[in-house]
């Protein structure tokens, strides 16, 4: 490999490491925070990837379907809380493996009512649409680097969130203290509302300002979900930061076995994962046990 | 006795799982009153603070503030009623600085209420050692900071009634009684105290009407100058 091409699949394994640090931060917060498994979060990142390429269709402008789409996301993610994820509070981890398991099945099956079981792609926006050479005849597509600048702002605006704001302070709060947050007349239940609808709509928005990159498939979220976990657990559980970090080595991992190993290619993360806990049982970033 | 109690509770029967903590607690604070809670351990005095503030909700009996039922409302909803907590263990957030757990729960008083703000400025007055730290994390202050940082947050949210779970256990004897003045400040200022602490001496001193727990249930309710003169009670149900 030489160095052209090593920096073409570092750009790749950071855009898909910032792509999947969007759908695990969502995980790590619902988990840390409000004590939920949520193992229909992968279906939210495949709700996005369709509702992009349903909206695109409609309206032929990316910026504008992510747009529309959020606020569906958000939605969908909110009715669910309210109806199912609400009740799961107070119960133990079984029942809520269980439930979110059932809403996978759901959701995966409302997806192929509403738009079958074909492989659809959804086109990168024109105006990204070009390349830029990274060497003489080394060239990286603009929306890949459009995808990773993106994604690094929404790690700062989430990092800004929750670092300086009153809604951040009750967040870290809740995640430390519910009984003491519930005491100071903050109710707990609304700001768990709002964190898992901020999760939904992390991994609805890199389901879609990822699906120019990916093609869009039935049960497409399953194995974003397997991965977000492994980055979770890496990163350490319920911290942002770990999720940050664990999505970028587990991105750079990924891309480089395929290139390098391309035999092991699919154990390359699980050794990693393995690793990491060999040395930091509670994860980067956890806290220890 | 004309006046409305603050906080009425009356028949508490409070249990964790199957085991049957409160069997039947009354308790009525009035407004700016201070009743102390005593009892040996474990006879159920933070579990009565518990079901008070719905944190774990009485399985029978009602609770009222201001005459208006709560019994079974959420945590919040009682805390925004006007009830603050200061907890065993302090239950300060360690992942929050100094001014951040100061403000996060932070309410200005009722536009009603004859009471004087209690905003940022008045809380560091009363706890000049705070106003050096704001921006240190909850967890590297030293216990007492700790407990100040505790009242302090409960300050903030302008309560009429002040629940202080232990304030002075683990301290130093200087820094309790620092506590304890600051205690009677609060009480100075009109906010209602429920105060559950081991220095019955002081208690009796600082609150004007005392309740004893013995298993879950009240076996003396009086003027705290009753019970001063009452030593045999101490030895029954203090065991002092
Ligand atoms: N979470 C719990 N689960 C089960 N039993 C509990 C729980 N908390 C307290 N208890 C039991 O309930 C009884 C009353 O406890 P509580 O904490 O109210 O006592 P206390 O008067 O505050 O005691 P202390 O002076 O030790 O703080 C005790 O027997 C205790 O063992
Ligand atoms: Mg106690």
């Amino acid at each position: 490999m030489d160095l052209a091409q090593f920096l073409v699949q570092a750009l790749n394994g950071v855009q898909y490491g910032l792509l999947l640090f969007l759908v695990a931060s969502g995980l790590t917060l619902i988990f840390g925070i409000m004590g939920i498994i949520n193992l229909a979060h992968g279906a939210f990142y495949m709700i996005g990837a369709y509702l992009a390429y349903w909206l695109v269709g409609l309206t032929d402008n990316l910026f504008l379907a992510i747009l529309l789409g959020i606020p569906i996301a958000v939605a969908v993610g909110l009715v669910i809380e309210r109806l199912l994820i609400a009740r799961l509070y107070d119960r133990d981890h079984l029942d809520q493996v269980l439930l979110t398991y059932g809403l996978i099945l759901i959701l995966n099956e409302t997806q192929k009512i509403l738009w079958g079981s074909d492989f659809h792609g959804v086109p990168v926006p024109e105006m990204l649409a070009g390349s830029v050479p990274l060497t003489e005849n080394q060239a990286y597509p603009v929306y890949r680097l459009f995808i990773s600048a993106v994604c690094l702002g929404v790690a700062a605006g989430m990092w800004l969130v929750i670092a300086r704001t009153r809604l951040g302070m009750m967040i870290r709060a809740g995640a430390s203290n519910r009984e003491m947050t519930s005491a100071l007349g903050i109710n707990i239940g609304r700001v768990f509302a709002i964190v898992f609808a901020l999760g939904v709509a992390l991994a609805a928005f890199s389901g879609m300002i990822g699906a120019p990159v990916s093609s869009v498939y039935p049960g497409m979220g399953d194995r974003v979900l397997i991965i977000s976990f492994v980055v979770v657990v890496i990163g350490g559980i319920g911290s942002v930061k770990g999720a940050f970090i664990g999505a970028l080595l587990i991105g750079l991992a990924d891309t480089f076995g395929r290139v390098l190993v391309p035999d092991f290619a699919s154990m390359v993360i699980y050794a990693l994962m393995a690793l990491v806990l060999l040395w930091r049982p509670q994860g980067l970033f956890g806290r220890a046990p | 006795m004309s006046q409305t109690a603050l906080l009425e509770a009356a028949g508490l029967h409070t249990y964790y799982g199957a085991s049957h903590v409160l069997r039947g607690v009354d308790l009525t604070i009035r407004p700016g009153e201070s009743v102390g809670l005593l009892g040996r351990n474990g006879m159920g005095k933070t579990t009565t603070i518990r079901s008070i503030l719905g944190l774990t909700p009485p399985r029978r009996g009602k609770v009222t503030l201001d005459g208006r039922p709560v019994t079974g409302a959420p945590p919040h909803t009682i805390a925004r009623r006007g009830v603050a907590l200061v907890p065993e263990g302090r239950g300060i957030f360690p992942n929050l600085t100094v001014r951040e757990n100061l403000t996060m729960g932070a309410r200005p008083a009722p536009p009603d209420s004859p009471a004087e703000d209690w905003a940022l400025d008045r809380v560091l007055t009363l706890f000049p050692p705070l106003g050096e730290r704001l921006d240190t994390w909850g967890n590297l202050l030293s216990g007492g900071q700790q407990q100040m940082l505790s009242m302090g947050r409960a300050l903030m949210t302008n309560p009429r009634l002040l629940i202080l779970d232990e304030a002075t256990e683990g301290l130093a004897p200087q820094v309790r009684n620092e506590i304890w003045s600051v205690v009677r400040a609060i009480k100075d200022a009109g906010i209602a105290t429920l105060i559950v602490d081991k220095d019955l001496k002081t208690m009796l001193r600082v609150c004007d009407h005392c309740v004893i727990l013995a298993k879950g249930q009240v076996v003396y309710a009086g003027p705290a100058s009753a019970l001063a003169a009452d030593p045999e009670i101490h030895v029954r149900f203090l065991g002092i």
